[in-house]
């Protein structure tokens, strides 16, 4: 039974998500999932590692498709449409709903060419509309003032902080809806992480923003909503314990489990 | 980590309670001095209000520290932010106890001539005092909000005996008064009836805070007027460690409260730490 503080209402939801179940092969890996995630703010996912908030992320973009044996019950509306309906094309989804890892992944190419990528993909080929995309998206990213001199350089050869803001540029060249991050910070220095906290509040406004996180003070910083997953036992589906608005998860938890898990006592 | 921090949680928690038994010991003291003219009592009792005014900035600092270093949530935070706002009243507390002293050294050494029957309502007022502190430590002893529920009727009847003081004095004849300075010295002594309802009233608030340790609820005293025991209780989240201690295990730092002040609950604790000890 899930616990719900002031959870966003369907009507202020980008994605909702009803009676969501799914599978690795046999393995039931969540059970009876029901939220609703805010338009333009910053949901947060914490719980112990195997608490299926990865997997569950990763559902809201289909990238566990990807992956052999998995199956899903349920819904799963990205506004008010089916992402799992028959016709959804999976590649279109991931466009409206980017998504950034635990380690920076440029490709191996130009910082120039990295941003363009995308863009190039979906039949942008104007050299002067694709200067346009990678400056306005190198600056929504916070990274233009640094790399602007040098676009034609190795996205590799930047530093783990600001690799991870060109892969955040690279994913705003297509203008997502959403945007989903998968412990963004866990591989990068303290500054780094400040930078792209702020950058997520400077985004936020317009983009519904989810990220996965073992840092309690990140989640607590940084997101609107919080979302606790726990896997009680082991073998048996994770599933969602308490949601809400972060303020009142991190004072005044309704569910003991929550408690003991944000103080720190287990997992 | 956790388990230094849950001990230090702990201290502090064990800190506040022992800090809050020894105003309530030094209020005996200075009024036992006020109704007695006894200077030397009274002289104690000022420089124990200093200590106390000591270990209170000591608690607050180690609470600040422990926010800092520890990026406390949920129950560790109410924890911390109740024995914060606790700590500061105690300290408006000590203050009061500490002009109470100052009163009665100044009674005797100015030689003010205070009626008999004023002397007697301070007595009363004070015990009605005792048992507002007395319940005040029994519930955050016991974790019982249904005791946070009694304690304005408790708090009214401090405010009633001030009131009846004020009414006696006004109706008492005006004394020989010779000069500003013995007007002076006069007032603050009369105003030991004014300290005596404000340390109850403060002891109130603190007792008041229960509701959010232990709901998440910032409830003021209209709030809790309003409430019964049954909306209370089910109001209740999960506790942390610090919260949780056992009873008996806190009764040990107001183990020196009268028994008789302390209320059925927390006197029976009380009874079993002598036993123990013995």
């Amino acid at each position: 039974m899930t616990v719900y503080r002031n959870a966003p209402e369907p009507a202020q939801s980008a994605i909702t998500v009803s009676d969501f179940n799914f599978w690795y092969g046999d393995f039931h890996a969540l059970t009876d999932v029901n939220l609703n995630i805010a338009k333009n703010k910053i949901t947060a996912f914490i719980g112990p590692s195997g608490c299926g908030k990865s997997t569950f992320l990763r559902c809201m973009n289909r990238m566990n498709d990807l992956i052999e044996g998995t199956r899903n019950e349920g819904t799963m509306e990205l506004d008010g449409a089916n992402i799992y309906a028959e016709g959804v094309d999976p590649v279109d989804l991931r466009r409206r709903v980017g998504m950034i890892f635990q380690q920076p992944n440029p490709f191996p190419k130009s910082i120039y060419e990295n941003v363009a990528f995308g863009p190039r993909l979906q039949g942008v080929t104007s050299k002067s509309d694709l200067d346009d995309i990678v400056e306005e998206s190198l600056k929504r990213a916070n990274l233009w003032k640094e790399v602007s001199g040098q676009l034609g350089k190795d996205g590799l050869a930047l530093s783990g902080g600001q690799q991870q803001r060109l892969c955040i540029a690279r994913v705003l060249a297509v203008q997502p809806d959403v945007l989903l991050m998968d412990e963004p910070c866990s591989a990068i220095d303290p500054t780094s992480v400040q930078k792209v906290e702020d950058l997520m509040a400077e985004l936020a406004p317009e983009m519904t923003i989810i990220i996965v996180t073992h840092n309690m003070q990140q989640a607590a910083r940084i997101s609107d909503h919080t979302a606790f997953f726990l896997q009680e036992v082991a073998g048996e589906p994770a599933t969602l314990i308490e949601y809400g608005e972060t303020d009142a998860i991190f004072t005044s938890p309704m569910d003991k489990r929550t408690e003991d898990y944000i103080t720190g006592r287990f997992g | 980590m956790r388990k230094l921090f849950s001990s230090q949680l702990i201290e502090a928690r064990h800190e506040m309670l022992s800090i809050f038994e020894a105003i309530d010991l030094t209020l005996h003291d200075a009024v036992t001095a006020f109704v007695t003219d006894d200077q030397d009592l009274a002289r104690r009792a000022q420089k124990k209000t200093l200590k106390i005014d000591a270990r209170c900035a000591n608690l607050e600092a180690v609470c600040y520290n422990l926010i800092a270093t520890q990026s406390p949530v949920a129950s560790d935070f109410r924890l911390l932010q109740t024995i914060i706002y606790i700590d500061f009243n105690m300290q408006r507390m000590s203050d009061k106890v500490r002009r109470i002293a100052r009163a009665a050294k100044r009674k005797v050494k100015n030689e003010i001539e205070f009626p008999a029957e004023l002397v007697e309502l301070i007595g009363r007022e004070a015990d009605s005092v005792y048992r507002v502190l007395g319940a005040t430590a029994g519930a955050l002893v016991n974790n019982d909000l249904a005791a946070v529920l009694s304690l304005s009727d408790e708090d009214d009847e401090v405010h009633g005996v001030y009131q009846e003081f004020f009414r006696t004095f006004n109706r008492t004849e005006t004394m020989e008064v010779a000069d500003d300075k013995q007007m002076d010295d006069f007032r603050r002594v009369i105003m030991v009836s004014r300290y005596l309802d404000r340390i109850a009233s403060i002891s109130t608030e603190c007792a008041y805070r229960l509701v959010f340790l232990l709901t998440g609820q910032r409830w003021g005293a209209d709030d809790v007027a309003e409430a019964d025991e049954e909306e209370l209780e089910s109001m209740r989240i999960p506790s942390g460690e610090g919260i949780t201690l056992d009873p008996e295990s806190d009764a040990r730092y107001v183990s020196h409260l009268a028994l008789d002040e302390v209320g059925e609950a927390l006197a029976a604790l009380i009874s079993q730490v002598d036993e123990d000890a013995e």
